[in-house]
């Protein structure tokens, strides 16, 4: 044999070894979609979701990607939850507790029933050990807990936070996602390889995890509220539009996540699917950064507001999904001022403002988009023609989100699309990052401020009393919306593609499923 | 070629002889395929510069009235968009966007590679090793991380893509060019005009050069359809030109969106790109045929 | 000067190649607008808390000190924790490896399968009709763009016919060579392209070679003459096109990868470079790089082995 023909053969060899060996690659390989081409890829009692993101990390306490966050909330409890309009707040862990007349004191009454996912109880320590291990990691959300003074475990069911000061988000705070509460022993023991298979006692565990393409669950024995009628939840990570739009109609997936704009009406249309929208907390805005010249003076920013045609965004942006902003605080949250109607589209008004401000020909500005959004970049479109016809020229600049974001963020943008969503219930987080300067985040990056917005913010947080909170939130919606910092442009809700064959799935919105996967049923299909 | 069995000595002379004969061909069919690439080459050059005369319509101008109308609709050949712009017209202007990719792109990586392989191959030693290495750094890098990470810096827009471009894509020309040098060196030809007393510069240019360049053009032809796919590219990945710039690969990217209801707004553009790829593929094989035949 | 030039030295250089990879690699990363914490933050971004998370990653030190630390842990084995999956990065990228193994060397075979008979065909029987429809075919599928190709088949052989998946890896060897048939066929039709030129005009070249016509002198029967000298000359030749269109194969796995929603390197590596995810991407990069560098060397290994005249040229 020729030594050609032996190398040849001998390469055929390896080759044909390695595809072997990439091939049995077993736990390392990940399980794909579907198991085979025929038929529907989910039982009666197996719901399938096909999400656009990937997972980060089961780490409550780390979490930054919304997908994961989701799951955190099936996976295990909290001492509280929202309810399923995201205006209040429920029971979970704590079946009660009271407040010290001084609001100084929260004592908290576990249920004696919950147990974790492996059998074992779940005690005050482990709040207490869950609670602050993420008030201390670097970066977290500590600082929601910034006024906790002491947290203690008196009991085995009893929980008792001591504050500094009055601090009226603290329950809201308590029920979010990053307060999740965690097997105290178990993490001590296995630190972060605990959360490849997390032991949690919300009413599903984890049975497999590939974060890049599927995270596997099932019902928990253990849990201690409505067991789920359904045993499985398979979460399918398909980032690509069309292919989980391909996936619902073929009855490969159950529920879709973000099914594309465009392809609504077409998923409407087909017998045995329908398009879900529900509310969310999310406000799309225009942040103005008041470095540049014009946005300093509020004439000018009243005069963009006036130059906008909201419906016109939403029609072409949202298919007409969403509703015209007004408030800057999220669409009917809790202490929102439902009084504030959305800036009429009123382009004369607009062009004698702008003229009353001193810019009578108008200005040229540059507007900061992320690529690759595509409701975003038809947004982009309208502001664009609109603004033109006040005499506004805006540049359209897409850059990659980070970038988009970090250039937003500097102090050195014009115009910049953004958004906001709420962690928690509170007003409080909104109020913090949108509408006081020394909040941190430079009230959305517009740099502007407002000694009496920041002491109400200041005040309405250790306002214990509701209807007073009431008062101080819309004084500070009031202004904010005169002055306008920034553009409200619209509030945009979740989109979901569902089978007709799921009843009873439901999006709070804060994003998480609320309790609908208790409840839920996957008929045949 | 016929399958006949070993002849006689003189009747396989005779084959070779006929063999020798038979492979001049007309000079026209030698040429066909590089005609046939020039041609639609021009036709593709000519029709986007004359894009204003073919077109009524601005390939920006939004009309929210029609917006995704299929092909061969009233006033829109290939249809509109989502937001009813022509695709025609967005696919005429934009191919100025990708020829002057394919053009300008092209010959800067072509003449800065051929360069640095020449000098490279000719001085050897060193100069070679050093510049070799360099080579060898820019062929292993995943050109995708080096071309997110200058994007991402200067900002996604046409001509940052060039510079991306032109970052990313000399090597091959260097690494061509400096192995035809190390051979074409030791040739007589170079032998002969050294020993003339010839300085390194006029060998290399007009001695070297002259004998091996066809390679490397042969090879741009092929480099050209890969700026415009990889110009495409980044436009899929929204890196390269921005909205409402009608350049072809973010059109298609834009199109994906589409594709299970509209699908002409990503298979137009995609198949502009196959149009101009085939006329480069075309030239760049007639160049070959042709220097390969003048090789006998 | 020995067959394969000097082997040894172009060891060296590989890690001195690999070495200047990784610095790039750790500067230009940094060099990008964004930062983890602002990936990690997003919109709830503080200064306070980017600074505390920069502390938490040591991405406040010095920033040769920390490229001191990050080589010192990468002679160990040790890329580092991934800022976004709170996992090792070496973890992270083994559990990406196997679809874009998979699919690169499901690409090269198929092809292989495609373009060697179909190149040797058209070099043989020159200007027939194999060799005239091939070049239209190639030709077109050459223009396409890869992902252009990519969504093409799957409109017209998911979505319209349903013969294969539409996306995903599946799971075990029949199910992989099942669900990456789509995938894999659009890279190799543009691999094949190359290949199938290449192979036909060194089959022609063979063909006109004097040894052959020597073999046939000898007495040679044609079937036998054409196996050993001339297809196996002509392989030869296209090893050096195969070689390095293979490595330049592996980068651009990418955009298919994202056109079939496959969870493999390429998908990794756009995704941590637009998380700012600092030590996959690094790893990663030098991941591709090796794989690209020893590719290289082994096909020029291969050909001096079986040619010995390239064997000087390569030791450079």
């Amino acid at each position: 044999m020729s030594p050609a023909a032996r190398i040849r053969i001998v390469s055929a060899g390896i080759i044909a070894l390695a595809i072997a060996a990439a091939g049995c690659g077993g736990s390392a390989t990940p399980s794909g979609l579907g198991n085979s081409g025929s038929g529907s890829g989910s039982s009666a009692s197996t719901l399938v979701i096909a999400n656009a993101v990937k997972v980060d990390t089961l780490d409550p306490e780390a979490n930054s990607v919304n997908e994961s966050i989701w799951l955190d909330q099936n996976l295990y409890s909290r001492l509280l939850q929202p309810n399923a309009t995201g205006t209040g707040l429920l029971p979970d862990l704590a079946t009660s507790w009271t407040i010290a007349p001084n609001g100084l004191t929260y004592t908290f009454h576990l249920r004696p029933d919950a147990k974790f996912s492996n059998g074992s109880p779940v005690t005050a320590s482990d709040v207490v050990y869950s609670i602050d291990r993420s008030r201390a990691f670097s970066g977290g959300w500590g600082f929601l807990l910034t006024p906790v003074k002491t947290i203690t475990a008196p009991d085995a069911h009893t929980v008792v936070i001591t504050l500094s000061q009055p601090h009226a988000p603290l329950l809201a705070d308590l029920a979010m996602y990053a307060y999740s509460i965690v097997p105290e022993k178990l993490v001590k023991a296995q630190g972060a390889s605990f959360f490849q298979h997390p032991v949690g006692s919300g009413p599903f565990k984890v049975t497999s995890y590939n974060p890049d393409s599927e995270v596997d669950l099932a019902r928990n024995p253990y849990f201690y509220g409505t067991k789920p009628k359904i045993s499985k939840v398979r979460v399918l990570i398909v980032p690509n539009d069309n292919t989980r739009v391909l996936m619902l109609q073929s009855k490969k997936a159950d529920i879709i996540e973000n099914p594309p704009g465009n392809l609504v009406q077409q998923i409407d249309k087909t017998p045995g699917l329908s398009v879900q929208l529900y509310p969310s907390t999310r406000v799309d805005i225009i942040q103005l950064d008041e470095h540049f010249k014009p946005f300093k003076s509020a004439l000018v920013r009243q005069a963009l507001n006036y130059a906008i045609n909201r419906k016109a965004i939403v029609q072409l942006a949202y298919q007409g999904h969403a509703t015209p902003g007004a408030s800057f605080m999220p669409y009917k949250m809790k202490f929102y001022d439902s009084s504030i109607a959305p800036y009429p589209y009123d382009p004369a008004k607009a062009k004698q403002l702008l003229a009353q401000a001193g810019y009578p020909h108008g200005f040229n500005a540059f507007l900061i988009t992320v690529s690759g959004d595509v409701a975003g970049q038809a947004e982009a479109i309208v502001l664009k023609s609109e603004l033109a016809a006040v005499g506004i020229n805006i540049s359209i600049q897409a850059y990659e989100l980070l970038t988009a974001y970090n250039k937003e963020d500097g102090g050195h943008s014009e115009l910049g699309e953004r958004y906001w969503t709420n962690d928690i219930i509170d007003p409080d987080e909104v109020a913090t990052f949108g509408a006081d300067c020394q909040g941190g985040a430079n009230a959305f990056n517009s740099y502007w401020c407002d000694s009496q917005v920041n002491n109400l913010v200041a005040q309405a947080r250790g306002e214990l009393n509701d209807s007073t909170r009431q008062q101080m939130y819309n004084q500070i919606q009031q202004i904010v919306y005169q002055q306008s910092p920034f553009i409200v442009v619209d509030y945009s809700p979740y989109r979901y593609g569902v089978g007709d064959w799921v009843h009873g799935f439901h999006v709070t919105p804060l994003g998480n499923y609320d309790l609908s996967l208790e409840t839920l049923t996957v008929g045949s299909h | 070629m016929s399958t006949a069995w070993a002849a006689s000595p003189s009747e396989l002379l005779m084959r070779a002889a006929t063999k020798a004969a038979g492979r001049r061909r007309s000079p026209i069919r030698r040429r066909a395929t590089l005609i046939a690439g020039l041609v639609l080459l021009g036709v593709a050059i000519l029709a986007v510069l004359l894009a204003p005369v073919l077109v009524s319509q601005n390939p920006t101008t939004i009309d929210a009235a029609h917006p995704l109308a299929p092909p061969l609709a009233a006033g829109h050949l290939l249809g509109t968009d989502q937001y009813g712009r022509d695709i025609l017209a967005r696919i005429l202007y934009g191919g100025r966007i990708d020829l002057a990719i394919a053009f300008g792109a092209t010959s800067v990586t072509l003449v800065g590679g051929t360069f640095i392989g020449l000098v490279a191959g000719y001085l050897g030693g060193r100069v070679d090793s050093v510049l070799m290495r360099l080579v060898d750094l820019f062929f292993a890098f995943p050109f995708l991380v080096l071309i997110i990470a200058i994007v991402a810096m200067l900002g996604p827009s046409i001509f940052n893509m060039f510079i991306a471009i032109w970052i990313t894509s000399w090597v091959s020309y260097a690494r061509i060019m400096r192995a035809q040098t190390v051979v074409a060196k030791k040739q007589q030809y170079v032998l002969a005009a050294r020993a003339l007393g010839y300085g390194p510069l006029r060998v290399m240019f007009r001695h070297i050069l002259p004998n091996t360049a066809s390679a490397v053009i042969i090879f741009s032809m092929v480099d050209a359809v890969g700026n415009i796919i990889l110009a495409a590219s980044l436009g899929f990945l929204g890196l390269g030109a921005q909205p409402p710039s009608p350049e072809w690969g973010a059109m298609i990217s834009d199109g994906q969106n589409y594709i299970l209801s509209s699908w002409w707004l990503a298979t137009m553009p995609g198949l502009a790109v196959v149009f101009v790829g085939v006329a480069f593929s075309l030239i760049g094989d007639g160049l070959a045929d042709l220097l390969r035949a003048g090789d006998r | 000067m020995s067959r394969f030039g000097s082997l040894p030295r172009r060891l060296v250089h590989l890690v001195i190649v690999l070495f200047g990879i990784t610095l790039v690699t750790f500067f230009l990363l940094r060099l990008i607008p964004g930062d983890p914490a602002l990936a990690i933050l997003g919109s709830s971004y503080t200064h306070t808390r980017a600074v505390a998370i920069d502390n938490f990653l040591g991405l406040n030190k010095p920033i040769w000190t920390q490229y001191g630390l990050f080589m010192g842990r990468l002679f160990h084995g040790n890329l580092g924790y991934s800022f976004f999956y709170n996992e090792p990065a070496t973890t992270v990228i083994a559990q990406h490896i196997a679809p874009t193994l998979f699919l690169v060397v499901y690409s090269a075979v198929l092809a292989a399968l495609i373009s060697f008979p179909i190149g040797f065909g058209a070099g043989l029987h020159r200007g027939g009709v194999l060799d005239q429809s091939s070049r239209i075919f190639f030709t077109l599928s050459f223009a396409m763009p890869a992902f252009w190709l990519g969504i093409i088949l799957i409109l017209l052989f998911s979505v319209h016919v349903h013969a294969f998946p539409i996306s995903g890896f599946g799971s075990g060897f029949i199910g992989h060579l099942y669900y990456l048939f789509l995938p894999a066929l659009t890279i190799a039709l543009g691999f094949s392209t190359v290949l199938v030129r290449s192979l036909r005009s060194a089959t022609i070249a063979t063909l006109q070679a004097e040894f052959v016509d020597t073999a046939r002198m000898k007495g040679i029967r044609w079937p036998l003459v054409l196996w050993r000298h001339v297809f196996r000359n002509a392989i030869l030749a296209v090893v050096a096109v195969y070689g390095v269109n293979l490595a330049y194969l592996i980068s651009g796995t990418v955009l298919v990868e994202n056109v079939f929603s496959l969870p493999g390197l390429g998908t990794l590596l756009v995704s941590s470079v637009s998380d700012r995810d600092y030590p996959v991407v690094q790893g990663v990069t030098l991941l591709f790089a090796v794989i690209i560098v020893a590719i290289n060397l082994l096909t020029d290994i291969v050909q001096a082995a079986l040619d010995p005249r390239v064997g000087q040229e390569i030791g450079a």
